[in-house]
């Protein structure tokens, strides 16, 4: 080859190369589940985050996998994904819907709310008909009743909320078949409403947060897929000041 | 090292000794360098001295960096002074002088570097022996207990008896749990241990390996499934330490830290009777404390069983499958 | 064949009847690596389809939206569609046939099918060793920066403590491809490029003794390289190069790639070893006695030993992984008789002489290039051999010390500490030689001599950090934390790879013709060194002050040690771009011809002309004297290439092994 057909050919391979190392940084490494920012929202000292689980997530390709969603604080849609921001030095109310049945919990040492304002988390449930009064529940015994179907835990800050779950067998198999469970269709699924409230620290950062009921099915020890990928079971709340 | 002992070659160009230069400089700078590690860094060589089984490995770092001083001292100078001295003058295209070997030499450096490593190899058996296995984990059944009392009972445990406090670590992904068989089985996410007591570690875990670092006490063992690992440690500073996952575990393997505590006898007592009275609502749910657990053929409840849900194994392997197939 | 035939081209592998007319093929029949890549992904997606009409009924796929049946089968047959499609079947079925070759032209000069000259062959299942040599030279650099790539985003992400510019699954996933792709990838860097092209040149044969397994070795490795990258398009894999069960069973269909291509690794690492030990053996020129052996070629022999007899039990490992991700096969899960402990042994007992695979061929590389610029002989050549022997052969015996807290039994520590040890003498004979060969020389400071001194400087403190991980006491507290992670870089980055680089600027004047810039060479030298030894001797401090590897969050406290290392990182990745320029501008524009030996070396492969011609030698040379006689005025010429006929014939009678055929 001639002298510039060699340097024609480096150029095209160079420009080649380069852009395709672009599209795996930014396409692949760089992506991430978005971010619900609840900064702006924040009152008081007092921020309130609304959450949904769910037993499916029809809308990606994983239809089988247990998920989080959490609500656009300004559209009010429940977006699915597991990060949030919120301000540091701060009292989160979170209320979580909780669509899904229940499992049992590998170590039941997460069966007890740790945590929270007061130590107690506060129950609804819906069983298809009506919704029960609150009650402020400390612990729960996933082993011999049908109680949890997840936990909210941030083990970085000490918190553990188990997510109380509907407690019937034919409730259990009358879940909502869709996700975010907001559908008309869905308005009658048995669910669950949990309310707790915690203080985000003072020091800015990411603090991570994940499930502790092996709720990844047909993986080994239950920890694998949803449990082990952003945007299902797994999160980080990002604190900033 | 004892290349410095090397005949001159008969090509020596000038009439400088170089085998007697390179031996003084470096006796002179090993032995400055040998006293700046031992006693200058020594006192602060990690993992520090917070435990019998961390000032052990504190010790023993110090003196294998003494040892290694040398050796590095050695090699750099030696290839300092050749890139000095022994460079190509510009224009000659000659070749150095033949030197295919030196007997005297090749068997001093032999007998040297197999004496160096089979005193190592001594020495850290030693220091493996003496402070109880070295915070090393050991496996179910312990084979260096140089000083650590036997676990003679599950159930109760008094300073000073001949009864080792023991501490089971539970890893399981993403978080650390400790229980305390002795103070009723209580389990809890706080670490905490009484000082100049020896404690033994039972790790062990609920899913994959994990691995237990308590960094200034000196301690390290895997937590493997079904598998009781032991390590014993004696703390000897009160005050907080880290734990942290050393086996790659998973998405949360790099958050999965904890702060530990060592508390004076009286107050790690008063400890144990708060922690037990807290945790007793969930102490009562925990399956009977045993050394390892499996979580996939757990006796679950009858609503559960109705549901079809068989163990919170995640479903992978049937459970129906034998034990020992 | 005769001898007196000679200067006839040795015949080809497998070569039909020699009366029988070899087929032509028009250019759009030949197969290349673009008929490769065709029958890949068609062989995939056949056996992605195939794996999902068996499995997908199964209810652990059906549960957990996971089919790894239908990967891995997807996979075996994008290897087979990868092999069909390249052509390296098409022989053997010919031959089985009894029909006549698609070739027309000897080993040495040409592709498969194709014409002897251009480009055309580099892209093809070509089997002349000079081809694979480069193949693999290329591959090699493209596999190398890639993981340098990698590992530029694990520093970025290591900047901060505690704010992510990845998902943790990510920061895992390009942390297992990093490793994955340095240790596994990296295995032949200088095996593959050096060791085939020069170890016949070196030996005085005219070929390699399997040029069919070593070219099938070369085209195990993209197809690897490709396997091994779509786990990203799968969500990666969570566990670092180790791949530890029973993580790697709970892991998603990433890992599938990891096992997969790991395991071809493996294969194609046993292929090419098994051709360079039996060429060594087998195909030495006459005269070319044990005691004149270069020291290159003996660390090859070494090397070639360990790839054999080691990589077979990961492809096993490798093997139990899939079996047990696909049909729950449990050799790793404890409740079901299995043992999470027989990964770990299995693992490591190939991981611990993959790490000396990767060792000895850098020490081959110096000990080569140390008495050509010292103009000396090598000091104690036997001691050097011995060395490289009991390095090989230790490596077999030390394989727990991986192991020290896993709870393995304890009482076979003392032992394993003592056998780790003892591979440090065998390790202190190459510097032995190396310190004995330096005094009193000569020394030309050339750019591929700077590398060769660096690669002792560093060894010195990779070698050194590994005293204190073989003793017990001391693992206790670098075990898995960063000075681990910054002394397997000391001895793998700061030896093999520095032997890398210095073999490419020692070498490349013979292998392509053409001299490389050495002022940029010294540039890219001093650069690199610095940035490297900047970016891994803050990570022994790390290591030690508790910072575990693997983890995207550290202690706040480590954070101005991990940004030093981080930006002295970033300049390590641009003295790298220095040698990418370098290497791309002297080879492709600005080609500069290299006379035929200009590092004037007494080695046999610069006794011939640059590039070597098709045959290597014109004749069968006959070897007069050992590789490093410098300064000797009384020492032979190191090889006659050309001895009259008669002396080659009766020098070959008895063996005979030099150009046999390949049946």
């Amino acid at each position: 080859m001639s002298l510039p057909a060699r340097v024609a050919t480096l150029v095209v391979a160079f420009l080649a190369v380069v852009a395709g190392v672009l599209w795996v940084v930014f396409d692949i490494i760089g992506a991430q589940p978005q971010t619900e920012n609840y900064m702006p929202y924040a009152q008081g000292g007092q921020v309130n985050v609304t959450m949904m689980t769910a037993a499916q997530t029809t809308v990606t390709n994983k239809p089988d996998w247990v998920t989080y969603f959490i609500q656009n604080p300004s559209t009010k849609q429940f977006d699915h994904t597991t990060y949030f921001a919120v301000p540091a030095n701060t009292t989160v109310n979170v209320t979580i819907l909780g669509y899904d049945g229940c499992t049992p919990l590998r170590n039941p040492l997460w069966g007890k709310v740790a945590g929270t304002t007061g130590n107690v988390e506060n129950v609804q449930y819906y069983n298809g008909k009506t919704l029960s009064a609150s009650q402020a529940l400390t612990t729960f015994n996933s082993w011999a009743n049908c109680a949890v179907q997840h936990t909210f835990a941030i083990p970085g800050l000490g918190l553990n909320v188990p997510i109380a779950s509907p407690t019937t067998v034919a409730e259990n198999n009358n879940l909502c078949g869709t996700s975010p469970c907001v559908a008309p269709a869905d308005a009658g699924s048995p669910h669950t409403v949990v309310k707790f409230s915690f203080k985000t620290p003072g020091t800015p950062g990411s603090y991570r947060w994940q499930c502790f009921v092996p709720c990844g099915l047909g993986y080994v020890d239950g920890n694998g897929g949803p449990m082990s990928t952003p945007g299902y079971m797994a999160g980080e709340m990002e604190v900033q000041a | 090292m004892a290349t410095e002992a090397l005949t001159p070659g008969s090509g020596a160009r000038s009439g400088r000794n170089d085998a007697a230069w390179l031996l003084t400089i470096w006796i002179v700078l090993s032995i400055i360098g040998c006293l700046l590690v031992a006693l200058v860094w020594g006192p602060h060589m990690p993992p520090g001295r917070a435990s019998v089984q961390a000032a052990s490995q504190a010790t023993d770092i110090t003196v294998l960096g003494t040892i290694a001083t040398p050796v590095v001292i050695g090699v750099l100078l030696y290839f300092g002074w050749a890139l000095a001295f022994w460079r190509q003058q510009p224009g000659d295209e000659t070749d150095a002088a033949p030197l295919h070997g030196n007997v005297k030499v090749q068997t001093t450096w032999i007998a040297g570097t197999s004496a160096i490593v089979l005193a190592l190899a001594v020495y850290g058996t030693v220091e493996l022996i003496n402070p109880a296995g070295a915070g090393a984990g050991q496996g179910p059944q312990p084979v260096f207990r140089n000083g650590m009392p036997p676990a003679a009972s599950a159930t109760s445990w008094a300073p000073g008896t001949n009864n080792i406090l023991q501490v089971q670590v539970i890893g399981q992904q993403w978080a650390w749990t400790f229980r305390y068989p002795q103070f009723g089985g209580f389990e809890t996410t706080q670490l905490v241990i009484p000082v100049n007591q020896p404690v033994q570690f039972n790790v062990t875990s609920l899913d994959v390996i994990h691995s237990f670092w308590a960094y200034t006490l000196g301690v390290k063992a895997d937590a493997n499934p079904g598998v009781n690992n032991v390590a014993y440690t004696t703390a000897t500073v009160t005050g907080d330490f880290q734990v942290r996952c050393d086996e790659l575990c998973g998405i949360w393997h790099g958050s999965m830290y904890d702060t530990g505590q060592v508390m004076s006898v009286s107050g790690f007592l008063a400890w144990t009777k708060t922690t037990a009275a807290t945790m007793a609502g969930v102490t009562k749910m925990l399956p009977p404390y045993a050394l390892t657990y499996d979580p996939t053929t757990l006796n679950l409840g009858k609503v559960n069983a109705a549901l079809g849900l068989t163990g919170a194994g995640g479903g992978y392997y049937n459970p129906a499958d034998p034990e020992q197939p | 064949m005769a001898i007196e035939a000679q200067p006839e081209s040795a015949h080809a592998p497998g070569g039909g009847e020699p009366g029988a007319t070899p087929r032509e093929r028009g250019w759009w029949m030949r197969p290349n690596v673009l008929t490769a890549l065709a029958g890949a992904v068609a062989g995939y997606y056949f056996g992605h389809w195939l794996g999902n009409f068996i499995a997908s009924q199964y209810q652990q796929v059906g549960t957990s939206d996971n089919n790894d049946f239908a990967i891995v089968i997807g996979y075996a047959f994008l290897i087979l569609g990868w092999l069909i499609g390249l052509g390296v079947f098409n022989d053997l079925v010919r031959q089985m046939l009894g029909k006549p070759l698609n070739r027309n032209v000897s080993l040495h000069e040409s592709g498969f099918n194709g014409n002897g000259n251009g480009m055309a062959k580099y892209f093809r299942f070509t089997l002349d060793h000079k081809v694979v040599g480069l193949q693999y030279l290329i591959g090699m650099l493209i596999y190398f920066f890639t993981g340098g790539l990698l590992a530029m985003g694990i520093r970025t992400e290591l900047l901060s403590p505690s704010y992510h510019v990845m998902s943790p699954t990510m920061y895992l996933q390009v942390v297992g491809e990093h490793g994955t792709m340095m240790m596994m990838m990296m295995t032949s860097v200088i095996v593959g490029p050096f060791g085939n092209y020069l170890v016949p040149i070196m030996i005085g044969s005219k070929r390699v003794a399997f040029p069919r397994l070593e070219a099938l070795s070369f085209w195990l490795t993209p197809c690897a390289y490709i396997i091994l990258l779509s786990a990203f398009l799968d969500g990666g894999f969570p566990t670092g190069w180790t791949g530890y069960a029973p993580l790697s069973i709970q892991a998603g269909e990433g890992m599938d790639a990891y096992a997969v291509a790991f395991g071809l690794m493996g294969i194609s690492v046993i292929c090419a070893g098994f051709n360079l030990v039996v060429t060594i053996i087998c195909y030495r020129a006459p005269g070319m006695r044990w005691s004149r052996l270069p020291a290159f070629v003996w660390s090859m022999l070494t090397t070639g030993f360990l790839l054999v007899l080691a990589a077979p039990v990961l492809v096993g490992g490798m093997y139990m992984i899939i079996t047990d991700r696909t049909v729950q096969t449990a050799f790793f899960v404890n409740q079901l008789g299995g043992s999470s402990y027989l990964y770990e042994d299995l693992f490591w007992f190939f991981g611990h002489p993959e790490v000396y695979i990767l060792a000895l061929p850098g020490f081959g590389i110096v000990s080569e290039m140390i008495p050509v610029f010292t103009r000396k002989p090598l000091f104690g050549y036997k001691i050097s051999v011995a060395g490289m022997f009991g390095v090989a052969i230790l490596s077999f015996f030390v394989w727990q010390h991986h192991l020290f807290d896993s709870g393995m039994d304890p009482d076979m520590r003392p032992l394993f500490m003592l056998t780790t040890e003892l591979i440090s003498i065998p390790t202190g004979f190459i510097f032995l030689v190396a310190m004995g060969t330096f005094w009193k020389a000569k020394i030309r400071l050339t750019v591929p001599m700077l590398f060769a001194i660096a690669l002792f400087i560093n060894f010195l403190f990779g070698g050194i950090s590994g005293v204190f991980l073989s003793d017990v006491p001391a693992d206790t507290t670098a075990h898995g934390s960063f000075f681990v992670m910054a002394h397997f870089h000391y001895t793998i980055m700061g030896g093999l790879l520095f032997a890398f680089f210095g073999g490419i600027y020692y070498w490349l004047p013979k292998v392509m013709g053409i001299s490389m810039n050495q002022r940029l060479g010294q540039i890219h030298f001093w650069t690199m060194f610095l940035a490297f030894n900047s970016t891994f001797m803050p990570l022994f401090a790390a290591g030690m002050l508790g910072q575990p590897r693997r983890v995207f969050e550290y202690a706040a406290n480590l954070q101005t040690l991990n940004d030093w290392v981080s930006v002295s990182a970033f300049c390590l990745g641009g003295s790298m771009c220095v040698f990418i320029f370098n290497f791309v501008m002297s080879t492709v524009v600005w080609r500069k011809k290299a006379p035929q030996n200009p590092w004037n070396s007494r080695g046999l492969e610069w006794q011939v002309p640059s590039p070597p011609p098709a045959d290597n030698f014109e004749y069968v040379p006959v070897i007069l004297s050992g590789p490093y006689e410098y300064g000797d005025p009384d020492a032979l010429p190191v090889a006659d290439l050309h001895p009259p006929a008669g002396v080659i014939g009766g020098a070959l009678a008895p063996a005979g092994a030099s150009t046999g055929s390949e049946e």
